[in-house]
């Protein structure tokens, strides 16, 4: 087991502190990197949820001084009018540092704040030449409320139409403390996590990259669990609100968690195939990139296995060491892709038919697939079209390369 | 999955690895605005040619300011304040560290001071007393072991003050590792075999200790694969650079796990023959490795027991019921201390009483081992060891390593 590391870089700039009381933490952690006075960014729903009370609470005694800027409207896209907003109150009060509570909206904004205050706001129009022997971003910290795609730990923002990345703009910390996690719907949580699962298989699978691989292997096991948990609910529906009480708490945190581990690996790990098809499919046919992510994953494993590849760990990690011991080597894997397809079904099933097998259950048009086709191609992949096409094709009613 | 209650994770470094990896140090520097770093190592590394080999891979994209080679092997903090004026006066702007602990751990030292514009580095003790990020330090390890480039500690020595101090941050922790298995390729195999056994013992204890976690856990796992697979092969065939390639990555996954998760009673003994007998480290670990284990079996049987699989193989871990598997992961060490013993023509010692001078003395005379019991005590590594410690246990746990006999259990109080 293990496939042989050639050539890799990996770099994670971020912090992960999980668990417990973790919050309790965040004082130490940013008066460590110099900081005094942290200016904290929300979103209504983490205001909505009281997430601001353990935080002030968790300052309390620090001799630091939070100012909390009002909640962000979570539906609407963050403008330049709040950005100047912050900006003003952060340079005019003598704010150090920036907390942002929520998740991607927030987190965007405090990335790209954090530029602005550090290098000045001209550093908006010209990101791409500050990140040559620019000066230090101010400490910036990030605490999740629920699971995201991932976007909030990487290194890029987008602010008003436009993508920044810069190694810098990944935050210091990612600190996920369970008595943070608001209320969500299931379904952005679900999303959530299928984009973690998809994002860390076919990493475990195809990448020869040993750091992005143990992230990866802590990714898959953070998720199983607790996916299944939570979406054995007879309550399921796209409007199901989640969590409702401890140990919902607990899975949600370890979601969110593998949410951050995903940012990680979408920073480090360039040639992941899913997340770019995933990301390219069309919305009026998938609730989230990640549900397609999922989809369309057997059939990438089934076209990219080979001998270079890492079945075994992928099996390894799904299954746990004492199943997979059952399964004779030569069926690992086989076995890797069916475990997946069983997934999904069970996720199908689970989720009464809201979360799709396959490109047709979630409306795609087996007449347009030239359409989607041309639309994927415009990612940058390093693989032959050829095989993007069989990917979609195989994807689209789940069969099997070896069934033709 | 074991979740701890708490648990951080934190590896800040860019580590960057290939069989060309040196030649990507200046276009690392130059995105930190860099461009004339000082090369610091030692006169081993030198004598090795390794600095050429550094020099020819990054010339074209930087001005070297100056190569520095006067590291001690145990780093000192005179030194320190020496380097760190030349690194002043001849306009340096970073440091590319090449070489081992001493090495890492003074470039570390002349980083606090360059970058604080400090001239005592006494202020900078402790953890904590750094609050911003320091100049551009390259680490260019040289032993694939002692994990140094990735961690967030340096100790430095004050010898006319007798006392070793002990500097921790994050901002110590350098830009960026690189591994290139140039930089080993020259070793000889016994050599080889103490530092990967090094970082075995960071994997083993990172994985069984009190303080792991999941992402420790994972990288641990990596690094265990990659060096039960490769070490004994590239013992046999030195010129390997894959199997070097993979021992290098996984001596610094070791440093990324035990980093974070911290080490026990194996480091902790380890240390104390270290600096009492001045055996090497990575000889220590590997002949202690399997003894820590036993010691602590009946607190972590079944982390030991999970760890045969990775180590021994699926079929093993199968065949092997439940209950015995903590004690087969501890037989598949002993047996690959052994096979590589063989594979090093006797040159790796399974026992202490087999490490010997060049006059086929002791290196480690039996009547030194209460020392090393009584040194070991004060070793923070022990508090997070999984079973309690005192004098009699360190020094029941050291006779048997010296003698190469398996611990008596039934004499070991359980806590």
């Amino acid at each position: 087991m293990g496939m042989e590391p050639t050539e890799f870089t990996f770099l994670c700039r971020t912090k992960t502190s999980f668990g417990k009381s973790a919050l309790d933490h965040l004082p130490f952690d940013l008066s460590s990197m110099g900081a005094h006075k942290p200016f904290v960014l929300q979103d209504n729903q983490t205001s909505e949820s009281h997430c601001t009370k353990p935080l002030i609470q968790a300052f309390k005694e620090s001799e630091m001084t939070l100012g909390i800027y009002p909640a962000l409207d979570r539906e609407c896209p963050v403008d330049m009018e709040t950005l100047k907003n912050c900006y003003q109150l952060f340079t005019d009060k003598g704010f150090d540092s920036i907390i942002a509570l929520g998740g991607k909206q927030v987190v965007d904004l405090a990335k790209v704040l954090n530029m602005a205050v550090s290098w000045g706001p001209e550093a908006l129009e010209t990101s791409h030449e500050h990140s040559v022997g620019a000066p230090p971003l101010v400490p910036l910290a990030y605490v999740p409320t629920t699971a995201g795609d991932g976007r909030e730990t990487d290194c890029s923002a987008i602010f008003n139409g436009k993508r920044f990345d810069l190694p810098g703009l990944a935050p210091d910390i990612a600190l996920i403390d369970q008595s943070m996690m608001a209320r969500d719907t299931l379904n952005n949580i679900v999303n959530a996590a299928l984009t973690c699962l998809a994002v860390s298989c076919e990493t475990l699978a195809l990448s020869k990259n040993p750091p992005a691989r143990a992230y990866a292997a802590t990714a898959v096991g953070l998720v199983m669990t607790p996916l299944f948990a939570l979406l054995n609910k007879d309550t399921y529906s796209d409007t199901t609100i989640f969590p409702n009480n401890k140990k919902d708490q607990y899975h949600l945190s370890c979601l969110v968690h593998a949410s951050a581990i995903t940012g990680y690996l979408i920073t480090n790990v360039r040639s992941l195939i899913g997340f770019k098809m995933g990301n390219a499919m069309p919305k009026s046919c998938f609730a989230s990139p990640g549900r397609a992510m999922l989809v369309v994953l057997p059939a990438i494993l089934e076209i990219f296995s080979n001998t270079d590849s890492d079945m075994d760990l992928l099996l390894l990690n799904l299954l746990g060491q004492d199943a997979f011991c059952t399964i004779p080597s030569s069926q690992h894997g086989v076995t890797a892709i069916q475990t997946l397809r069983n997934i999904l079904n069970n996720l199908y099933g689970l989720s009464k038919g809201a979360i799709p097998r396959t490109l047709a259950d979630a409306g795609m048009n087996s007449g347009k697939m030239d359409i989607y086709f041309k639309a994927i191609c415009q990612q940058e992949f390093d693989v032959d079209p050829d095989k993007i096409k069989a990917i979609l094709i195989h994807s689209f009613d789940g069969q099997p390369m070896a069934q033709g | 999955m074991y979740i701890p209650d708490y648990y951080e994770f934190c590896c800040r470094v860019n580590i960057v690895a290939g069989h060309d990896a040196l030649e990507k140090i200046p276009g690392l520097l130059s995105a930190m605005g860099a461009n004339n770093p000082m090369i610091l190592t030692d006169k081993g590394v030198k004598a090795a040619g390794l600095v050429n080999i550094l020099v020819q891979a990054v010339e074209k994209g930087l001005t070297i300011k100056c190569i520095e080679d006067d590291v001690p092997p145990d780093s000192d903090v005179n030194v320190v304040h020496r380097l760190a004026r030349i690194y002043n006066e001849t306009g340096c702007d970073s440091i590319i560290a090449l070489g081992g602990g001493s090495v890492m751990d003074t470039a570390k030292g002349i980083n606090i001071l360059v970058s604080e514009k400090s001239d005592d580095l006494m202020q900078f003790t402790g953890a904590g007393a750094l609050k911003r990020k320091l100049k551009p330090l390259i680490a260019v390890p040289t032993t694939a072991g002692t994990g140094s480039e990735v961690t967030i500690i340096a100790v430095i020595a004050d010898h006319e003050k007798n006392r070793k101090m002990a500097f921790a941050s994050y901002f110590l922790l350098p830009d960026a590792a690189i591994v290139d298995p140039r930089m080993t390729l020259t070793l000889p195999p016994h050599i080889t075999a103490a530092t990967a056994m090094d970082a075995l013992a960071h994997s083993v204890e990172a994985c069984t200790m009190l303080s792991k976690n999941p992402l420790s856990d994972a990288h641990a796992k990596e690094a265990i694969c990659l060096i039960k697979t490769h070490l004994l092969d590239v013992i046999a065939n030195p010129s390997n650079k894959e199997g070097r390639l993979a021992l290098a990555t996984a001596a610094t996954l070791a440093g990324v796990a035990f980093s974070n998760s911290m080490v026990g009673m194996v480091h902790a003994l380890g240390h104390s023959f270290g600096s009492v007998c001045h055996i090497p480290h990575g000889s220590c670990m590997a002949i202690l490795l399997p003894y820590g284990l036993e010691y602590n079996l009946h607190k972590i049987e079944d982390r030991m027991g999970e760890l045969l699989f990775v180590l021994a193989g699926p079929e093993t871990y199968t065949k092997t019921p439940k209950e015995q598997r903590a004690l087969k992961t501890i037989a598949w060490i002993r047996q690959f201390n052994q096979d590589i013993c063989t594979a090093t023509n006797g040159m790796h010692a399974t026992c202490f009483k087999d490490i010997k001078d060049q006059d086929q003395n002791r290196r480690v005379p039996e009547e030194m081992l209460p020392d090393i019991a009584l040194t070991a005590l004060g070793d923070g590594a022990a508090f997070y060891n999984p079973e309690d410690t005192d004098y009699d246990d360190w020094l029941m746990v050291a006779k048997a390593a010296w003698e190469g006999v398996s611990l008596d259990r039934t004499k070991i109080k359980i806590g």
